[in-house]
């Protein structure tokens, strides 16, 4: 029997309906990424009643469209108006807007564009290369290898939560414990039901994660004001493709912020703007210039862009191999994969190999897309950036109570978002960490089952942990990005970046 | 000094609501014990001591988070209030929708629910009816007779 491989995957991802699916999810994504106060996890969090009703290979074109056209998206804004549409694209304000004001905003928008592209087009490639071999390698884990590696994730996600670690654990605990309200999964015994039909059904993701992604981001949004003003005019778009030294530099840069951005971005809890802040720091010291940083250098658009890209698609990788989702974004797109019935994990790239590899395929013609999409069209996307946000808020919150009644046809799950919504606001406002809880929620149940079978074949021993090569390995990397992330933080810059990347949307 | 307080008091509210679901969390493990557990039910672990001792972490986590309130800057230093008018107003109002669908059914909801959010937020008259007719009409059709959502029926008219 064929066994499907990429040629395949490309050819179903050139049909007619996955290239609409792949066009509706990068001009969504675009559109994302230009309007300040929209994100991809809440663009996704919006859509999720959409992917219920679609296949699952179409869902995940559609969701990673929008996470990397986001990726593009947010660099039009921060070239033309000195606000990047996502915090991951703040870093090419530092270059981008200075080459706006003399005159190069062309130039910027390509090299971003271009930056981008060429992480997007290596991206794919690691994901379909790298894809298969971590799952064959995870084929050999069992529970104990498993409690090692999801340790590893939310120790990593926690490094990387925002201001306080105290925080960052809290809500990983709270995760946890909200996903093991209902029926206990092994042995069917209520837990924190008092009684209630509802509660034994336990808090379904789909509530939660457009209640604290959507709504929540709604009302935070609401509470702010985003003042933007356009400036610059663009010509023709092939009047804006740098020349000679230019294209030379953006594209030597981009290679650097993509290897910076795809060997970083695998590890979960990792943010783009933190890898495009590192690709801008290497920038400085290679060009032997670094006071000539921040007053319009091509180099400083084009790297940081293609760092935050690489990242967005390096996570890929632990996503459909694994199972394990490295942000926000992909905490959802792994849902809509769930909702649909496709778990990721080691047998993604031979049980659904149909789904991974159509996947890959489509991050191909998605960058491609974008590419085309973000040049000739700059200038209307520009100007939509301009539509304010009291016309949005509406739509997006009928769509998001529409999305948590849709998965369970229940007013509980409508309730359930509210409240998230709620609590989603609070945590934008204080700066309390999102992505631990989030992470925690989705994570608890395989947690708890893993531990609990861990400790059941040890006889209640926890020696498996520090016994098992695999599982130390996970241990060891945990501790290592824990120490590597307080050594970061003693940086105000990266700080900051982690703390508005963790809570952007 | 009652500013730099009012900064802490949403984080220690936090800490104090882990601390207590912690509580409640133990609570019910003890009530698991007591009602399920026999030899051979459960695994080593269980569902109650796993549900306890997250508990136990709750609430050391909500004891730490209370002490930490305003040590690494709290985020609630922002000249806006926690608590603006425009999110609050549009949260009830979203409440008052979501309670009105299983009554009046989500067709009447829905028309009622945009053209008021819409004046809340300063959309003009003519705007607001232009606004709200289309998203009325293409979440109705997207939602209703397209995706087949089964919307609760009207309580109160059947």
């Amino acid at each position: 029997m064929h066994d499907f491989g990429f040629i395949d995957g490309l050819i179903a991802a050139f049909s007619l309906h996955n290239l609409v699916y792949a066009l509706f999810g990068c001009l969504m994504g675009t559109l994302v990424g230009i309007l300040p106060g929209l994100g991809p996890a809440s663009a996704m969090a919006i859509l999720i009643p959409v992917a219920a009703y679609l296949p699952p290979e179409a869902a995940v074109i559609i969701f990673g469209g929008i996470y990397y056209g986001a990726m593009y998206g947010g660099s039009t804004t921060a070239i033309l108006m000195n606000i990047p549409g996502e915090v991951a694209s703040s870093v090419t304000t530092l270059d981008g807007y200075p080459m706006a004001r003399q005159g190069r905003a062309g130039q910027a928008l390509a090299a971003a564009a271009i930056g981008s592209f060429i992480a997007g087009i290596a991206g794919a490639f690691a994901v379909g290369w790298l894809g298969p071999i971590v799952g064959e390698v995870a084929l050999l884990f069992g529970p104990v290898e498993y409690l090692g590696l999801i340790v590893f994730s939310m120790t990593a996600v926690i490094s990387f939560a925002g201001r306080s670690l105290v925080l960052g654990v809290a809500m990983a605990v709270l995760g946890v414990w909200l996903s093991s309200l209902g029926v206990d999964p092994q042995n069917g015994v209520p837990r924190l039901t008092f009684g209630s039909v509802e509660l034994r059904m336990g808090f379904d993701i789909v509530p939660v994660m457009v209640g604290i992604f959507g709504l929540g981001e709604v009302f935070f949004n609401l509470s702010q004001k985003i003042e933007s003003t356009y400036i610059g005019r663009l010509g023709a778009w092939y009047s804006m493709l740098p020349r000679a030294s230019e294209l030379r530099a953006t594209i030597t840069s981009g290679i650097r912020g993509t290897m910076i951005g795809g060997v970083l971005g695998l590890l979960p809890g990792m943010v783009p703007a933190l890898t495009a802040y590192l690709a801008y720091g290497l920038e400085k010291r290679v060009s032997g210039q670094p006071q000539t940083f921040g007053q319009g250098r091509i180099e400083g658009v084009a790297a940081p862009e293609a760092a935050n890209n690489a990242t967005a698609m390096a996570g890929f990788v632990p996503l459909l191999s694994l199972g394990i989702p490295t942000s926000p974004a992909l905490v959802i797109v792994l849902g809509a994969m769930v909702m649909n019935g496709v778990t990721p994990g080691p047998t993604m790239f031979t049980q659904h190999a149909d789904i991974a590899y159509t996947v890959v395929a489509s991050m191909f013609l998605c960058n491609a897309m974008l590419l085309v999409l973000n040049l000739p069209l700059v200038g209307l996307w520009a100007r939509i950036s301009l539509i304010p946000y009291k016309y949005l808020a509406p739509i997006i919150i009928g769509v998001c109570l529409i999305g948590a009644y849709a998965p369970r046809n229940t007013m509980f799950d409508v309730g359930i978002a509210l409240g998230a919504g709620a609590f989603g606001y609070l945590m934008r406002r204080l700066d309390w960490p999102m992505t631990p809880l989030l992470l925690g929620f989705l994570l608890g149940p395989i947690f708890e089952t893993t531990l609990r079978q861990t400790l059941s074949a040890s006889g209640g021993s926890w020696a498996p942990l520090y016994t098992h090569p695999i599982s130390v390995a996970f241990l060891l990397a945990g501790g290592i990005v824990l120490v590597a992330t307080l050594y970061i933080r003693r940086s105000n810059a990266m700080a900051q970046l982690i703390e508005e990347s963790t809570n952007e949307a | 000094m009652k500013r730099d307080l009012l900064a802490k008091l949403p984080t220690i509210v936090l800490g104090v609501s882990l601390a207590a679901f912690g509580l409640i969390s133990m609570w019910d493990a003890e009530r698991i014990t007591r009602e399920y557990r026999k030899p051979g039910a459960f695994d080593v672990v269980g569902p109650d001591n796993f549900l306890f001792y997250t508990g136990v972490l709750l609430i050391l986590s909500g004891i730490a988070v209370a002490c930490s309130a305003g040590a690494a800057g709290d985020g609630a230093h922002s000249e806006t209030p926690l608590f603006p008018s425009t999110p609050v107003m549009i949260f009830l109002t979203a409440c008052a929708y979501a309670a009105a669908i299983p009554l009046v059914g989500y067709l009447v909801a829905t028309i009622a629910f945009f053209p008021l959010v819409n004046w809340l937020l300063g959309v003009r008259f003519k705007a607001n009816m232009i606004a709200s007719v289309c998203t009325v009409t293409v979440l109705y059709i997207v939602f209703d007779r397209l995706a087949g959502i089964p919307f609760p029926s009207a309580s109160l008219f059947s």
